[in-house]
């Protein structure tokens, strides 16, 4: 990392492709290590067969470990890395949007909805006939957010159809205090402490419930929205001196905004309610990507998304493997990894600055 | 390109800022836009870049309606240049000037190269080509607006907004950044607070006072002793500076 010490940055420069096709060969490497870490360790090589011969290479391999890698582990992983990929965009999206170094994907209070759908399913056992609890769970999370959203929007948009970041930011946090009141209350006023701990356990985060089809619907989500999102990569430039200036450089403010402000929400709200709220990745990437790549869009938005999926894969395969037989909630891991990486990378441009 | 501001009003919810605001802007001309604060120098900045919808009037730029074209079209012929520009983000002087190749750019990510020359050309024209790979925030007031010039000039426009670009600069720096944007050849409105770098600099001047227009013109026909007491309510000695050979503006009690 000694390189980030030279004052003009001359890779900054440069394109996009290679520090992404490199960083993607890392997640890649990432996520064949990671199938073989388990209950049961599985060799790369094994790993490697494994899924070669899904994709259509006439191998022959173990059919258990094809249960294990193929079955159990696979979708996790690919959840994992959706899930991180889709987190870190937020962040950075956000965090350009309302320049604010502190937004993450949970500024809208969209983890707050999520967290009152939750917990409506799992303690007041909200139900709909003729789906399973599981994926009441993701329904009611997801239409928490939702509420959360449209309620955010409401409060913050002016009589002219604006929505300016500063007086977003305080909607999402007005309407996340309500959702984190009644989450609380409902909680605590059931008296069940094993639906406490599963409220617990879910606003912390977990990809355990994860199986195939949720790890596609997933990895199209996330796969659509970096795309997308690469669209707005200028736009976002644009933003570098503020809105004003993004308007004289041909910037439709206000288009931009909503669009990307309810986007990410969207993002945000799929996410969450197949993983619960996991914290740290959305805040903490962006501004590492930064540090290391610079902050144009360009960059950062594909760059972020890479960086999100290692470091959630990573924090996944530890909440899943470090105590056998209990699972570590994700975000206790993110938060664990990130915090101290994060304060390292700010001290260290500090000094440089 | 000739700018040409007719009958225009605009305002924020019931609060009237510009009232009937008529003014013309020859090709290639400098204008300065005088007047106290909240006088509406700013507003009208924003109104002829197109930034705001006037309720009333229209503004023509080369004859064409401003408020009719796309933020885009309007971004590659329009450059503003904000009072005190300022970001948290790590970026080189040559990057903060590629964000002027915005508007020319395709929504996608596309070829790195796109606009270098332009931005070389920038670069040279707003002198900071030596500052090129340095950081932003290691620049100093002076350096910053020049940066900022030379991003507005990226944009390739043929109409130049500054407003108040020398609020904050040493005199010398002052002096550098007028005698830069005469040089351009470019139509340009800048909306400044120093009388005597105004007429010392500007071809013609538009005097506002509460968001009406009270004289334009050329600057030896506009700037008298009694419109600056009737405007500002000082007085002052306004002659021809013979060793300096230009406009003079001395205030006194």
């Amino acid at each position: 990392m000694h390189q980030l010490q030279a004052p003009p940055r001359p890779a900054q420069r440069s394109g996009a492709v290679v520090p992404i096709a490199l960083l993607s060969l890392v997640l890649v490497a990432t996520m064949v290590v990671a199938l073989g870490i388990g209950a049961v360790s599985v060799p790369v090589g094994t790993v490697a067969e494994v899924v070669l011969r899904r994709l259509g290479a006439g191998i022959d391999v173990d059919l258990l470990d094809d249960q294990i890698v193929w079955q159990l582990r696979m979708p996790r992983v690919l959840a994992a890395a959706a899930t991180g990929a889709g987190l870190a965009i937020c962040g950075a999206v956000l965090q350009s949007l309302t320049r604010n170094d502190l937004a993450d994907p949970y500024l809208l209070g969209i983890s707050g909805g999520a967290a009152v759908g939750a917990v409506s399913v799992i303690v007041l056992g909200v139900s709909v006939a003729g789906l399973v609890s599981a994926t009441m769970l993701t329904v009611g999370a997801f239409a928490g957010a939702l509420v959360a959203l449209a309620l955010v929007l409401l409060l913050a948009t002016g009589r002219t159809g604006t929505l300016p970041p500063g007086r977003t930011v305080l909607a999402g946090v007005a309407v996340g205090q309500i959702c984190a009141a009644y989450t609380s209350f409902v909680v605590i006023m059931s008296g069940d402490h094993d639906a406490a701990r599963r409220v617990l356990s879910w606003t912390l985060g977990s990809l355990a419930g994860v199986r195939w089809g949720s790890a596609t619907f997933l990895c199209v989500v996330a796969l659509l929205a970096v795309v997308l999102i690469m669209a707005f990569a200028s736009d976002l430039d644009a933003f570098a001196f503020g809105e004003a200036s993004a308007g004289s450089l041909g910037v439709s403010i206000a288009a931009t905004r909503w669009t990307l402000l309810v986007g990410t929400a969207l993002l945000t709200a799929s996410l969450v309610a197949f993983t619960g709220a996991i914290g740290f990745v959305g805040l903490v990437v962006p501004h590492v990507v930064r540090i290391v790549w610079g902050p144009l869009h360009r960059r950062l938005l594909p760059l972020s998304a890479v960086a999100g999926a290692i470091l959630l894969v990573w924090a996944d395969t530890i909440a899943r493997s470090l105590v056998t037989g209990q699972e570590i909630p994700i975000g206790v891991v993110t938060a664990v990894i990130g915090a101290p990486v994060f304060a390292w990378l700010l001290r260290r441009d500090g000094r440089q600055a | 390109m000739r700018t040409v501001v007719e009958g225009v009003d605009w305002g924020v919810k019931d609060l009237t800022i510009l009232h009937e605001v008529s003014a013309e802007f020859p090709a290639g001309s400098v204008t300065g836009l005088i007047g106290p604060n909240g006088s509406g120098k700013t507003s009208l900045l924003h109104v002829v870049a197109g930034l705001r919808r006037p309720s009333q009037g229209r503004v023509e730029v080369g004859g064409e309606d401003v408020h009719a074209w796309s933020a885009r079209v309007r971004a590659r012929r329009i450059a503003l240049l904000e009072q005190h520009a300022s970001t948290s983000l790590d970026l080189t002087v040559r990057q903060v000037v590629e964000l002027g190749r915005t508007p020319h750019r395709g929504r996608w990510p596309g070829r790195l190269d796109e606009g270098r020359r332009q931005v070389e050309s920038a670069l040279e024209l707003g002198r900071v080509a030596d500052l090129a790979d340095r950081r932003w925030q290691t620049l100093s007031g002076g350096e910053r607006q020049r940066v900022q010039l030379a991003r507005s000039l990226a944009q390739e426009p043929s109409l130049l907004m500054l407003d108040e670009p020398t609020n904050h600069l040493d005199l010398r720096h002052q002096i550098d950044f007028l005698t830069t944007v005469r040089d351009l050849g470019i139509t340009t409105i800048a909306a400044l607070h120093d009388l005597d770098l105004a007429a010392a600099f500007c071809d013609r001047l538009v005097v506002m006072r509460g968001g009406h227009v009270v004289a334009a013109g050329p600057v030896e026909s506009v700037l008298s002793s009694a419109l600056v007491l009737d405007v500002f309510g000082v007085r002052t000695t306004i002659d021809r500076h013979a060793a300096a050979d230009r406009w003079n503006v001395v205030w006194h009690r």
